[in-house]
Protein backbone atom coordinates (compact mmCIF):
# COMPACT_ATOMS: atom_id res chain seq x y z
CA UNK A 1 0.00 0.00 0.00
CA UNK A 2 1.42 3.22 -0.97
CA UNK A 3 -0.08 5.85 1.15
CA UNK A 4 -1.49 5.04 4.37
CA UNK A 5 -3.28 7.09 7.17
CA UNK A 6 -3.76 5.56 10.27
CA UNK A 7 -5.97 6.92 13.32
CA UNK A 8 -4.79 10.48 12.28
CA UNK A 9 -6.30 13.54 14.00
CA UNK A 10 -4.94 16.89 13.77
CA UNK A 11 -6.83 20.33 14.98
CA UNK A 12 -5.41 24.17 14.40
CA UNK A 13 -3.80 26.10 16.98
CA UNK A 14 -6.42 28.75 16.46
CA UNK A 15 -9.01 26.17 17.27
CA UNK A 16 -10.52 26.02 13.62
CA UNK A 17 -11.61 22.44 12.54
CA UNK A 18 -9.08 19.77 11.65
CA UNK A 19 -9.40 16.07 10.65
CA UNK A 20 -10.30 13.49 13.78
CA UNK A 21 -9.42 9.90 13.21
CA UNK A 22 -8.43 9.21 9.89
CA UNK A 23 -7.92 5.57 8.49
CA UNK A 24 -7.51 5.63 4.58
CA UNK A 25 -5.06 3.43 2.25
CA UNK A 26 -4.32 4.66 -0.95
CA UNK A 27 -2.98 1.54 -3.04
CA UNK A 28 0.03 1.79 -6.00
CA UNK A 29 -1.12 3.60 -8.78
CA UNK A 30 -4.62 4.30 -7.33
CA UNK A 31 -5.84 7.62 -7.13
CA UNK A 32 -8.42 8.60 -4.56
CA UNK A 33 -10.38 11.61 -4.29
CA UNK A 34 -11.37 13.54 -1.50
CA UNK A 35 -14.51 15.37 -1.76
CA UNK A 36 -16.41 17.35 0.63
CA UNK A 37 -17.54 20.57 1.51
CA UNK A 38 -15.55 24.04 2.37
CA UNK A 39 -14.37 23.50 6.05
CA UNK A 40 -14.48 19.67 6.00
CA UNK A 41 -11.08 18.92 6.10
CA UNK A 42 -10.05 17.27 2.55
CA UNK A 43 -7.31 20.12 2.38
CA UNK A 44 -6.31 19.57 6.08
CA UNK A 45 -5.55 16.03 4.79
CA UNK A 46 -3.30 17.20 2.19
CA UNK A 47 -1.68 19.41 4.01
CA UNK A 48 -0.85 16.57 6.79
CA UNK A 49 0.56 13.90 3.91
CA UNK A 50 2.55 17.03 2.49
CA UNK A 51 4.19 18.33 5.78
CA UNK A 52 2.95 21.82 5.96
CA UNK A 53 0.91 20.80 9.39
CA UNK A 54 1.95 17.46 11.71
CA UNK A 55 -0.66 15.38 13.25
CA UNK A 56 -1.50 15.60 16.50
CA UNK A 57 -1.94 11.51 16.32
CA UNK A 58 -1.44 9.02 14.44
CA UNK A 59 0.54 7.69 11.70
CA UNK A 60 1.03 8.58 8.06
CA UNK A 61 3.13 6.20 5.46
CA UNK A 62 4.00 6.84 1.91
CA UNK A 63 5.78 3.68 0.51
CA UNK A 64 5.78 1.94 3.88
CA UNK A 65 8.32 4.74 5.17
CA UNK A 66 6.84 7.14 8.38
CA UNK A 67 6.68 11.13 7.45
CA UNK A 68 6.39 12.01 10.50
CA UNK A 69 9.14 13.44 11.29
CA UNK A 70 10.22 14.26 7.55
CA UNK A 71 10.28 18.34 6.83
CA UNK A 72 8.01 18.84 2.93
CA UNK A 73 11.15 19.03 1.82
CA UNK A 74 12.73 15.39 2.84
CA UNK A 75 9.08 13.76 1.66
CA UNK A 76 9.63 13.89 -1.90
CA UNK A 77 5.53 14.44 -3.02
CA UNK A 78 4.74 15.62 -6.44
CA UNK A 79 2.37 18.60 -5.31
CA UNK A 80 0.21 20.53 -8.17
CA UNK A 81 -1.40 23.36 -6.16
CA UNK A 82 -4.69 25.17 -6.56
CA UNK A 83 -2.91 28.34 -8.16
CA UNK A 84 -0.22 26.16 -9.55
CA UNK A 85 2.42 28.36 -7.43
CA UNK A 86 4.71 28.51 -10.53
CA UNK A 87 8.28 30.69 -9.52
CA UNK A 88 7.40 33.85 -11.11
CA UNK A 89 10.82 35.04 -11.54
CA UNK A 90 12.31 31.26 -12.99
CA UNK A 91 11.23 30.66 -16.70
CA UNK A 92 9.33 27.57 -17.37
CA UNK A 93 12.15 25.26 -17.82
CA UNK A 94 13.89 26.58 -14.66
CA UNK A 95 10.54 26.14 -13.00
CA UNK A 96 10.05 22.47 -14.17
CA UNK A 97 14.01 21.70 -13.38
CA UNK A 98 14.21 23.28 -9.90
CA UNK A 99 13.69 19.77 -8.48
CA UNK A 100 16.57 18.18 -10.05
CA UNK A 101 18.69 21.27 -9.61
CA UNK A 102 18.07 20.56 -6.00
CA UNK A 103 18.97 17.23 -6.18
CA UNK A 104 22.44 18.24 -8.18
CA UNK A 105 21.36 16.88 -11.64
CA UNK A 106 24.10 18.59 -14.43
CA UNK A 107 22.76 21.71 -15.58
CA UNK A 108 22.98 20.14 -19.28
CA UNK A 109 21.01 16.67 -17.96
CA UNK A 110 18.39 18.52 -15.95
CA UNK A 111 17.54 21.12 -18.86
CA UNK A 112 16.95 18.46 -21.55
CA UNK A 113 14.70 16.23 -18.75
CA UNK A 114 12.60 19.59 -18.24
CA UNK A 115 12.36 19.80 -21.59
CA UNK A 116 11.57 15.85 -22.18
CA UNK A 117 8.76 16.54 -19.77
CA UNK A 118 7.42 19.52 -21.37
CA UNK A 119 7.59 18.32 -24.54
CA UNK A 120 4.87 15.38 -22.93
CA UNK A 121 2.80 17.50 -21.69
CA UNK A 122 2.30 19.09 -24.98
CA UNK A 123 4.34 22.15 -24.16
CA UNK A 124 7.59 21.48 -26.46
CA UNK A 125 9.11 25.22 -27.08
CA UNK A 126 7.77 26.77 -24.15
CA UNK A 127 10.58 26.22 -21.58
CA UNK A 128 12.44 30.26 -22.42
CA UNK A 129 8.79 31.58 -21.70
CA UNK A 130 8.07 33.20 -17.87
CA UNK A 131 4.72 31.60 -16.73
CA UNK A 132 3.18 35.12 -16.71
CA UNK A 133 3.07 34.65 -20.49
CA UNK A 134 0.84 31.34 -20.27
CA UNK A 135 -3.04 30.51 -20.26
CA UNK A 136 -4.25 29.33 -17.44
CA UNK A 137 -4.30 25.47 -19.09
CA UNK A 138 -0.49 25.99 -20.13
CA UNK A 139 0.25 27.03 -16.59
CA UNK A 140 -1.48 23.94 -15.16
CA UNK A 141 0.44 21.76 -17.12
CA UNK A 142 3.39 23.18 -16.35
CA UNK A 143 2.72 22.30 -12.80
CA UNK A 144 2.21 19.02 -13.90
CA UNK A 145 5.17 18.45 -14.86
CA UNK A 146 7.10 19.90 -12.42
CA UNK A 147 5.78 17.84 -9.82
CA UNK A 148 6.49 15.03 -11.69
CA UNK A 149 10.08 15.62 -13.20
CA UNK A 150 11.60 14.23 -10.31
CA UNK A 151 10.09 11.14 -10.17
CA UNK A 152 7.90 11.55 -6.49
CA UNK A 153 7.01 9.04 -4.79
CA UNK A 154 3.06 9.89 -4.63
CA UNK A 155 1.14 12.97 -6.43
CA UNK A 156 -1.13 15.14 -4.61
CA UNK A 157 -3.33 17.28 -6.40
CA UNK A 158 -4.74 20.12 -4.46
CA UNK A 159 -8.32 21.47 -6.34
CA UNK A 160 -5.88 21.53 -9.35
CA UNK A 161 -8.80 22.37 -12.08
CA UNK A 162 -10.66 25.15 -9.73
CA UNK A 163 -9.39 27.67 -11.22
CA UNK A 164 -10.12 26.67 -15.07
CA UNK A 165 -12.52 27.16 -17.98
CA UNK A 166 -15.10 24.69 -17.86
CA UNK A 167 -13.79 23.19 -21.38
CA UNK A 168 -10.20 23.09 -20.36
CA UNK A 169 -10.95 21.51 -16.98
CA UNK A 170 -12.41 18.18 -18.84
CA UNK A 171 -9.58 17.81 -21.09
CA UNK A 172 -7.00 18.68 -17.86
CA UNK A 173 -8.39 15.98 -15.51
CA UNK A 174 -7.93 13.58 -18.56
CA UNK A 175 -4.26 14.62 -18.67
CA UNK A 176 -3.74 14.35 -14.92
CA UNK A 177 -5.20 10.77 -14.98
CA UNK A 178 -3.01 9.66 -17.86
CA UNK A 179 -0.09 11.32 -16.34
CA UNK A 180 -0.09 10.32 -13.29
CA UNK A 181 -0.87 6.26 -14.54
CA UNK A 182 2.13 6.60 -17.15
CA UNK A 183 4.39 7.63 -13.63
CA UNK A 184 2.24 4.85 -11.92
CA UNK A 185 2.14 6.44 -8.48
CA UNK A 186 -0.17 6.68 -5.81
CA UNK A 187 -2.51 10.27 -6.17
CA UNK A 188 -4.75 11.86 -3.51
CA UNK A 189 -6.78 13.76 -5.32
CA UNK A 190 -8.35 17.26 -3.56
CA UNK A 191 -11.92 18.87 -4.79
CA UNK A 192 -15.27 20.02 -4.40
CA UNK A 193 -16.45 18.86 -7.36
CA UNK A 194 -18.34 15.93 -7.31
CA UNK A 195 -18.69 15.32 -11.15
CA UNK A 196 -14.47 15.89 -11.28
CA UNK A 197 -13.90 12.99 -8.18
CA UNK A 198 -16.27 10.75 -9.98
CA UNK A 199 -14.42 11.19 -13.59
CA UNK A 200 -10.95 10.52 -12.55
CA UNK A 201 -10.95 8.42 -9.41
CA UNK A 202 -10.37 4.98 -8.62
CA UNK A 203 -12.14 5.51 -5.68
CA UNK A 204 -14.28 8.63 -3.66
CA UNK A 205 -13.85 9.43 -0.33
CA UNK A 206 -16.38 12.23 1.29
CA UNK A 207 -15.28 13.62 4.33
CA UNK A 208 -17.71 15.59 6.35
CA UNK A 209 -16.56 17.90 9.75
CA UNK A 210 -13.18 16.50 9.95
CA UNK A 211 -14.15 12.97 9.13
CA UNK A 212 -14.64 10.03 6.37
CA UNK A 213 -18.21 9.46 6.29
CA UNK A 214 -17.83 7.05 2.87
CA UNK A 215 -15.10 5.49 1.00
CA UNK A 216 -15.58 3.76 -2.11
CA UNK A 217 -16.01 3.72 -6.08
CA UNK A 218 -17.73 6.10 -7.38
CA UNK A 219 -20.64 3.98 -8.09
CA UNK A 220 -20.69 2.48 -4.19
CA UNK A 221 -21.01 5.83 -3.15
CA UNK A 222 -23.77 7.21 -5.88
CA UNK A 223 -25.87 3.46 -5.55
CA UNK A 224 -25.27 2.53 -1.87
CA UNK A 225 -24.62 6.41 -0.10
CA UNK A 226 -24.44 5.32 4.03
CA UNK A 227 -26.80 8.39 4.38
CA UNK A 228 -29.41 10.58 3.94
CA UNK A 229 -26.44 13.70 3.90
CA UNK A 230 -24.23 11.59 1.64
CA UNK A 231 -27.44 11.11 -0.87
CA UNK A 232 -28.22 14.28 -1.56
CA UNK A 233 -24.30 15.68 -1.34
CA UNK A 234 -23.44 12.75 -4.29
CA UNK A 235 -25.82 13.47 -7.54
CA UNK A 236 -29.52 14.55 -6.95
CA UNK A 237 -31.76 11.90 -4.77
CA UNK A 238 -35.21 11.73 -3.58
CA UNK A 239 -35.56 11.71 -0.48
CA UNK A 240 -38.26 10.94 1.73
CA UNK A 241 -39.43 9.88 5.22
CA UNK A 242 -40.58 6.82 5.72
CA UNK A 243 -41.59 3.83 8.01
CA UNK A 244 -41.56 0.02 8.04
CA UNK A 245 -44.98 -0.69 7.93
CA UNK A 246 -44.76 -4.38 7.58
CA UNK A 247 -41.37 -6.89 6.31
CA UNK A 248 -40.80 -5.62 2.63
CA UNK A 249 -43.72 -2.40 2.88
CA UNK A 250 -42.51 0.98 3.74
CA UNK A 251 -45.73 3.57 4.84
CA UNK A 252 -44.99 7.42 2.65
CA UNK A 253 -46.44 10.23 2.12
CA UNK A 254 -48.02 9.16 -0.81
CA UNK A 255 -48.72 5.32 -0.47
CA UNK A 256 -46.81 1.93 0.59
CA UNK A 257 -43.82 1.18 -1.20
CA UNK A 258 -42.95 -2.86 -1.71
CA UNK A 259 -38.93 -2.97 -1.07
CA UNK A 260 -36.40 -5.12 0.53
CA UNK A 261 -36.22 -4.25 4.16
CA UNK A 262 -33.58 -6.31 5.44
CA UNK A 263 -32.15 -4.21 8.26
CA UNK A 264 -34.94 -2.60 9.48
CA UNK A 265 -37.60 -3.86 11.88
CA UNK A 266 -41.00 -2.92 11.81
CA UNK A 267 -42.01 0.11 12.72
CA UNK A 268 -38.60 1.61 12.29
CA UNK A 269 -38.60 5.18 10.80
CA UNK A 270 -36.37 5.70 7.36
CA UNK A 271 -34.93 7.80 4.63
CA UNK A 272 -36.10 6.35 1.08
CA UNK A 273 -33.90 7.37 -1.56
CA UNK A 274 -34.30 6.94 -5.46
CA UNK A 275 -32.47 8.59 -7.78
CA UNK A 276 -34.12 10.33 -10.15
CA UNK A 277 -33.27 8.41 -13.74
CA UNK A 278 -35.05 5.26 -11.91
CA UNK A 279 -37.92 6.35 -11.71
CA UNK A 280 -40.18 5.61 -14.77
CA UNK A 281 -43.07 8.32 -15.79
CA UNK A 282 -45.59 7.07 -17.84
CA UNK A 283 -45.32 3.23 -16.97
CA UNK A 284 -46.87 0.25 -18.60
CA UNK A 285 -49.82 -1.36 -16.70
CA UNK A 286 -48.85 -4.00 -13.85
CA UNK A 287 -45.59 -2.62 -12.89
CA UNK A 288 -45.02 -2.77 -9.30
CA UNK A 289 -44.96 0.60 -7.25
CA UNK A 290 -47.37 2.57 -9.58
CA UNK A 291 -48.48 5.69 -7.84
CA UNK A 292 -51.13 8.33 -9.80
CA UNK A 293 -49.26 11.58 -9.81
CA UNK A 294 -49.87 15.18 -11.74
CA UNK A 295 -46.57 16.69 -13.76
CA UNK A 296 -46.29 19.90 -12.16
CA UNK A 297 -43.07 21.20 -13.90
CA UNK A 298 -40.63 19.35 -17.38
CA UNK A 299 -37.25 21.14 -17.77
CA UNK A 300 -35.91 19.78 -21.14
CA UNK A 301 -32.22 19.79 -20.95
CA UNK A 302 -31.87 17.71 -24.53
CA UNK A 303 -30.49 14.65 -23.87
CA UNK A 304 -33.03 14.15 -20.92
CA UNK A 305 -35.74 15.49 -19.48
CA UNK A 306 -36.45 16.90 -15.74
CA UNK A 307 -39.95 16.20 -14.66
CA UNK A 308 -40.85 17.23 -11.00
CA UNK A 309 -44.36 15.28 -10.09
CA UNK A 310 -46.74 15.77 -7.11
CA UNK A 311 -48.02 12.75 -5.27
CA UNK A 312 -50.06 13.67 -2.47
CA UNK A 313 -48.08 16.04 -0.23
CA UNK A 314 -44.75 14.85 -1.72
CA UNK A 315 -42.50 16.03 -4.85
CA UNK A 316 -40.81 14.13 -7.09
CA UNK A 317 -37.67 14.53 -9.40
CA UNK A 318 -37.77 12.33 -12.08
CA UNK A 319 -35.15 12.16 -15.49
CA UNK A 320 -35.75 10.76 -18.31
CA UNK A 321 -35.11 10.32 -22.08
CA UNK A 322 -38.81 9.75 -22.84
CA UNK A 323 -40.46 12.48 -24.56
CA UNK A 324 -43.51 11.95 -22.93
CA UNK A 325 -44.97 12.16 -19.72
CA UNK A 326 -48.10 10.44 -18.48
CA UNK A 327 -49.92 10.62 -15.12
CA UNK A 328 -48.31 8.35 -12.74
CA UNK A 329 -45.11 7.20 -12.27
CA UNK A 330 -43.24 3.65 -11.01
CA UNK A 331 -40.36 2.75 -8.81
CA UNK A 332 -38.74 -0.49 -9.20
CA UNK A 333 -38.32 -2.12 -5.94
CA UNK A 334 -34.89 -2.42 -6.50
CA UNK A 335 -34.15 1.38 -7.09
CA UNK A 336 -35.39 1.78 -3.74
CA UNK A 337 -32.27 2.43 -0.54
CA UNK A 338 -33.35 2.81 2.49
CA UNK A 339 -31.03 4.84 5.28
CA UNK A 340 -31.79 4.79 8.90
CA UNK A 341 -33.04 8.45 9.57
CA UNK B 1 -11.89 73.36 -3.82
CA UNK B 2 -9.82 74.00 -6.76
CA UNK B 3 -8.44 77.61 -4.94
CA UNK B 4 -7.38 75.70 -2.15
CA UNK B 5 -5.69 73.13 -4.26
CA UNK B 6 -3.93 75.93 -6.00
CA UNK B 7 -2.49 77.64 -2.97
CA UNK B 8 -1.84 74.16 -2.09
CA UNK B 9 0.45 73.72 -4.85
CA UNK B 10 2.08 76.80 -4.16
CA UNK B 11 2.84 76.38 -0.90
CA UNK B 12 4.51 73.13 -1.63
CA UNK B 13 6.60 74.21 -4.54
CA UNK B 14 7.45 77.93 -4.04
CA UNK B 15 9.93 77.69 -1.42
CA UNK B 16 12.29 74.71 -3.65
CA UNK B 17 11.27 77.15 -6.75
CA UNK B 18 12.71 80.32 -4.73
CA UNK B 19 15.72 78.18 -3.45
CA UNK B 20 16.29 77.20 -6.91
CA UNK B 21 16.65 80.70 -8.53
CA UNK B 22 18.10 82.28 -5.99
CA UNK B 23 21.40 79.65 -5.69
CA UNK B 24 22.07 81.05 -9.75
CA UNK B 25 21.19 84.70 -8.42
CA UNK B 26 24.24 87.27 -7.75
CA UNK B 27 22.13 89.02 -5.06
CA UNK B 28 19.21 88.63 -3.47
CA UNK B 29 18.57 91.14 -0.06
CA UNK B 30 15.09 93.21 0.16
CA UNK B 31 13.92 91.87 -3.16
CA UNK B 32 11.59 89.67 -4.10
CA UNK B 33 13.65 87.92 -6.39
CA UNK B 34 17.21 87.65 -6.72
CA UNK B 35 19.34 89.80 -8.90
CA UNK B 36 21.82 88.69 -11.83
CA UNK B 37 22.68 85.33 -13.14
CA UNK B 38 26.19 83.23 -11.78
CA UNK B 39 27.00 79.95 -11.16
CA UNK B 40 29.90 80.99 -8.40
CA UNK B 41 27.78 79.66 -5.32
CA UNK B 42 27.67 75.97 -6.71
CA UNK B 43 31.58 76.24 -7.33
CA UNK B 44 32.12 77.63 -3.58
CA UNK B 45 30.03 75.00 -2.42
CA UNK B 46 31.98 72.39 -3.82
CA UNK B 47 34.95 73.73 -2.95
CA UNK B 48 34.54 74.35 0.61
CA UNK B 49 35.98 71.86 2.64
CA UNK B 50 33.32 71.69 5.81
CA UNK B 51 31.03 70.75 3.09
CA UNK B 52 33.01 68.07 1.10
CA UNK B 53 33.47 66.44 4.47
CA UNK B 54 29.79 66.87 5.63
CA UNK B 55 29.10 65.26 1.65
CA UNK B 56 31.69 62.24 2.53
CA UNK B 57 30.21 61.84 6.31
CA UNK B 58 26.76 62.04 4.84
CA UNK B 59 27.62 59.20 2.16
CA UNK B 60 29.42 57.01 5.05
CA UNK B 61 26.40 57.23 7.20
CA UNK B 62 23.87 56.88 4.41
CA UNK B 63 25.79 53.67 3.11
CA UNK B 64 25.87 51.73 6.41
CA UNK B 65 22.69 52.70 7.09
CA UNK B 66 21.43 51.41 4.11
CA UNK B 67 23.80 48.16 4.92
CA UNK B 68 22.67 47.59 8.36
CA UNK B 69 19.11 48.22 7.54
CA UNK B 70 19.67 45.41 4.64
CA UNK B 71 21.51 43.06 7.25
CA UNK B 72 19.13 43.32 10.21
CA UNK B 73 15.77 44.58 8.51
CA UNK B 74 15.48 41.83 5.80
CA UNK B 75 15.82 38.98 8.34
CA UNK B 76 13.81 40.08 10.58
CA UNK B 77 11.03 41.21 7.94
CA UNK B 78 11.46 37.71 6.56
CA UNK B 79 11.02 35.82 10.38
CA UNK B 80 8.53 38.16 11.76
CA UNK B 81 6.21 37.03 7.96
CA UNK B 82 6.80 33.18 9.01
CA UNK B 83 6.01 33.40 12.74
CA UNK B 84 3.08 31.63 13.24
CA UNK B 85 3.48 32.72 17.09
CA UNK B 86 1.38 35.95 17.74
CA UNK B 87 3.11 37.07 20.17
CA UNK B 88 6.41 37.52 18.20
CA UNK B 89 4.32 39.22 15.53
CA UNK B 90 2.98 41.22 18.33
CA UNK B 91 6.50 42.42 19.75
CA UNK B 92 7.84 42.67 16.71
CA UNK B 93 5.19 45.13 15.50
CA UNK B 94 5.63 47.09 18.70
CA UNK B 95 9.72 47.30 18.44
CA UNK B 96 9.20 48.43 14.98
CA UNK B 97 6.58 50.89 15.38
CA UNK B 98 8.45 52.45 19.14
CA UNK B 99 10.39 54.76 17.38
CA UNK B 100 8.47 56.03 14.88
CA UNK B 101 6.18 56.99 17.90
CA UNK B 102 8.99 58.63 19.50
CA UNK B 103 9.99 62.30 18.82
CA UNK B 104 13.44 62.28 17.74
CA UNK B 105 14.63 65.02 20.18
CA UNK B 106 13.82 62.51 22.77
CA UNK B 107 15.71 59.69 21.13
CA UNK B 108 18.84 62.08 20.85
CA UNK B 109 18.85 63.14 24.46
CA UNK B 110 19.09 59.78 25.34
CA UNK B 111 21.71 59.08 22.99
CA UNK B 112 23.20 62.03 24.61
CA UNK B 113 22.54 60.79 27.91
CA UNK B 114 23.77 57.23 27.38
CA UNK B 115 26.69 58.05 25.39
CA UNK B 116 28.44 60.91 27.30
CA UNK B 117 28.78 58.71 30.21
CA UNK B 118 32.49 57.38 30.99
CA UNK B 119 31.76 54.60 30.29
CA UNK B 120 30.01 54.45 27.11
CA UNK B 121 31.85 57.86 25.93
CA UNK B 122 31.08 57.09 22.08
CA UNK B 123 28.95 60.33 21.63
CA UNK B 124 30.30 62.33 18.68
CA UNK B 125 31.37 59.17 16.82
CA UNK B 126 30.37 58.35 13.54
CA UNK B 127 29.18 54.70 14.61
CA UNK B 128 26.44 56.10 16.81
CA UNK B 129 25.47 58.44 14.33
CA UNK B 130 25.21 55.19 11.98
CA UNK B 131 23.78 53.46 14.96
CA UNK B 132 21.16 56.20 15.84
CA UNK B 133 19.77 56.66 11.95
CA UNK B 134 19.48 52.87 11.72
CA UNK B 135 17.15 52.93 14.84
CA UNK B 136 14.96 55.42 13.20
CA UNK B 137 15.17 53.57 9.85
CA UNK B 138 14.82 50.04 10.70
CA UNK B 139 10.96 50.63 11.37
CA UNK B 140 10.10 51.67 7.81
CA UNK B 141 12.56 49.03 6.38
CA UNK B 142 10.47 45.92 8.02
CA UNK B 143 7.24 47.22 7.65
CA UNK B 144 7.27 47.57 3.66
CA UNK B 145 9.68 44.67 3.41
CA UNK B 146 6.96 42.78 5.51
CA UNK B 147 4.19 44.00 2.85
CA UNK B 148 6.22 43.71 -0.06
CA UNK B 149 6.23 39.70 1.32
CA UNK B 150 2.39 39.81 1.91
CA UNK B 151 1.92 41.17 -1.45
CA UNK B 152 4.09 38.97 -3.49
CA UNK B 153 2.84 36.29 -1.28
CA UNK B 154 5.57 34.54 -0.50
CA UNK B 155 4.52 31.56 1.07
CA UNK B 156 2.73 29.74 -1.20
CA UNK B 157 5.51 29.80 -3.78
CA UNK B 158 7.91 29.20 -0.82
CA UNK B 159 5.74 25.95 -0.18
CA UNK B 160 5.37 25.08 -3.69
CA UNK B 161 9.38 25.27 -3.19
CA UNK B 162 9.22 22.91 -0.09
CA UNK B 163 7.76 20.25 -1.73
CA UNK B 164 9.82 20.13 -4.38
CA UNK B 165 12.54 19.55 -2.06
CA UNK B 166 14.02 22.57 -1.33
CA UNK B 167 15.77 23.36 2.38
CA UNK B 168 14.65 26.39 4.36
CA UNK B 169 18.05 28.01 3.21
CA UNK B 170 17.34 27.63 -0.29
CA UNK B 171 14.26 28.45 0.25
CA UNK B 172 15.01 31.83 0.95
CA UNK B 173 17.93 32.22 -1.46
CA UNK B 174 16.27 30.68 -4.49
CA UNK B 175 12.68 31.92 -3.72
CA UNK B 176 12.28 34.69 -1.37
CA UNK B 177 15.26 36.72 -2.32
CA UNK B 178 14.53 37.17 -5.57
CA UNK B 179 10.83 37.63 -5.55
CA UNK B 180 11.20 40.29 -2.69
CA UNK B 181 14.50 41.59 -4.24
CA UNK B 182 12.69 45.12 -6.09
CA UNK B 183 10.83 45.68 -3.04
CA UNK B 184 14.02 45.56 -1.39
CA UNK B 185 15.56 48.22 -3.50
CA UNK B 186 12.73 50.38 -3.15
CA UNK B 187 13.25 50.48 0.23
CA UNK B 188 17.07 51.02 0.75
CA UNK B 189 16.71 54.05 -1.84
CA UNK B 190 14.07 54.99 0.66
CA UNK B 191 15.84 54.48 3.62
CA UNK B 192 19.15 56.31 2.23
CA UNK B 193 16.75 59.69 1.35
CA UNK B 194 15.46 59.78 4.90
CA UNK B 195 18.63 59.37 6.16
CA UNK B 196 20.30 62.04 3.61
CA UNK B 197 17.87 64.45 5.21
CA UNK B 198 18.01 63.66 8.23
CA UNK B 199 18.51 66.63 10.45
CA UNK B 200 17.03 66.62 14.25
CA UNK B 201 19.02 63.73 15.75
CA UNK B 202 22.13 63.90 13.65
CA UNK B 203 22.80 68.12 14.77
CA UNK B 204 22.36 66.72 17.92
CA UNK B 205 25.06 63.76 18.32
CA UNK B 206 27.07 64.16 15.64
CA UNK B 207 30.53 65.01 16.72
CA UNK B 208 32.79 68.18 14.80
CA UNK B 209 34.21 66.13 12.14
CA UNK B 210 31.79 64.12 11.16
CA UNK B 211 28.47 66.19 11.01
CA UNK B 212 26.47 65.56 8.05
CA UNK B 213 24.92 67.51 5.08
CA UNK B 214 21.90 69.21 6.51
CA UNK B 215 23.57 69.80 9.81
CA UNK B 216 26.44 71.34 8.05
CA UNK B 217 23.50 73.14 5.55
CA UNK B 218 22.07 74.98 8.63
CA UNK B 219 25.57 77.02 9.38
CA UNK B 220 25.36 78.30 5.13
CA UNK B 221 22.37 80.13 6.01
CA UNK B 222 24.46 82.63 8.20
CA UNK B 223 25.98 83.24 5.48
CA UNK B 224 25.60 84.44 1.59
CA UNK B 225 21.91 83.60 0.64
CA UNK B 226 23.08 82.21 -2.58
CA UNK B 227 25.98 79.64 -1.11
CA UNK B 228 22.80 78.49 1.14
CA UNK B 229 20.56 78.21 -1.57
CA UNK B 230 22.72 75.94 -3.64
CA UNK B 231 23.84 74.26 -1.03
CA UNK B 232 20.17 73.28 -0.20
CA UNK B 233 19.39 72.40 -4.07
CA UNK B 234 21.91 69.90 -4.31
CA UNK B 235 20.70 68.28 -1.08
CA UNK B 236 16.93 68.30 -2.58
CA UNK B 237 18.43 66.89 -5.42
CA UNK B 238 19.76 63.82 -4.02
CA UNK B 239 17.07 63.16 -1.81
CA UNK B 240 14.77 63.56 -5.21
CA UNK B 241 16.44 61.18 -7.11
CA UNK B 242 16.16 58.69 -4.05
CA UNK B 243 12.90 58.75 -3.72
CA UNK B 244 11.93 58.75 -7.11
CA UNK B 245 14.22 55.90 -7.55
CA UNK B 246 12.34 54.05 -4.58
CA UNK B 247 8.83 55.18 -6.26
CA UNK B 248 10.20 53.33 -9.84
CA UNK B 249 11.89 50.31 -8.00
CA UNK B 250 8.25 50.08 -6.10
CA UNK B 251 6.28 50.10 -9.09
CA UNK B 252 8.12 47.50 -10.75
CA UNK B 253 7.83 45.54 -7.68
CA UNK B 254 4.35 46.11 -7.75
CA UNK B 255 3.85 44.58 -11.04
CA UNK B 256 5.36 41.34 -10.68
Amino acid sequence: MSIQFEDVSYSYPGGGAGVSQIDLSIGDGELVALIGASGSGKTTLLKLLAGFCTPDKGRIRVNGKPMASLPPEDRALGIVFQNYALFPHMTVRDNVAYPLRLRRVPRARRAKMADDVLDRVGLAGFGTRLPAALSGGQQQRVALARALVFSPGALLLDEPLSALDANIRLQMRGEIRRAQQAAGISALHVTHDQEEAFSIADRVAVMRAGRIVQIGTPQDLYDRPVDRELAAFVGQANLWDGRVAAAGRIATGFGELSCDTAGFAEGASVTVCVRPERILPDPEAGMPNTFRAAPTATEFLGPIRRITMQAGPTSLMIETHRRTTGDAFAIPPEAIRLLAS
Amino acid sequence: MPAISLLYVLFLLAPPALLLLGSFGQSWSNTLLPQGFTTQWYSQVFSDPSFRRAFAASLTVVGATCALNLMIGLPLAYALYHSSRRWLGAAGKVLTLLPMAVPELVLAFGFILTFSSDSLPWLGSTWLLIAAHTVITLPYTVNTVLAGMKQVGLARYEQAAASLGSAPMQRFMHIALPLVSASVTSTMLMVAALSLGEFQLSNLISGFLNRTYPVVLLQAFYGATGFACAATVILLGLALIASAGARITAAVAGRT
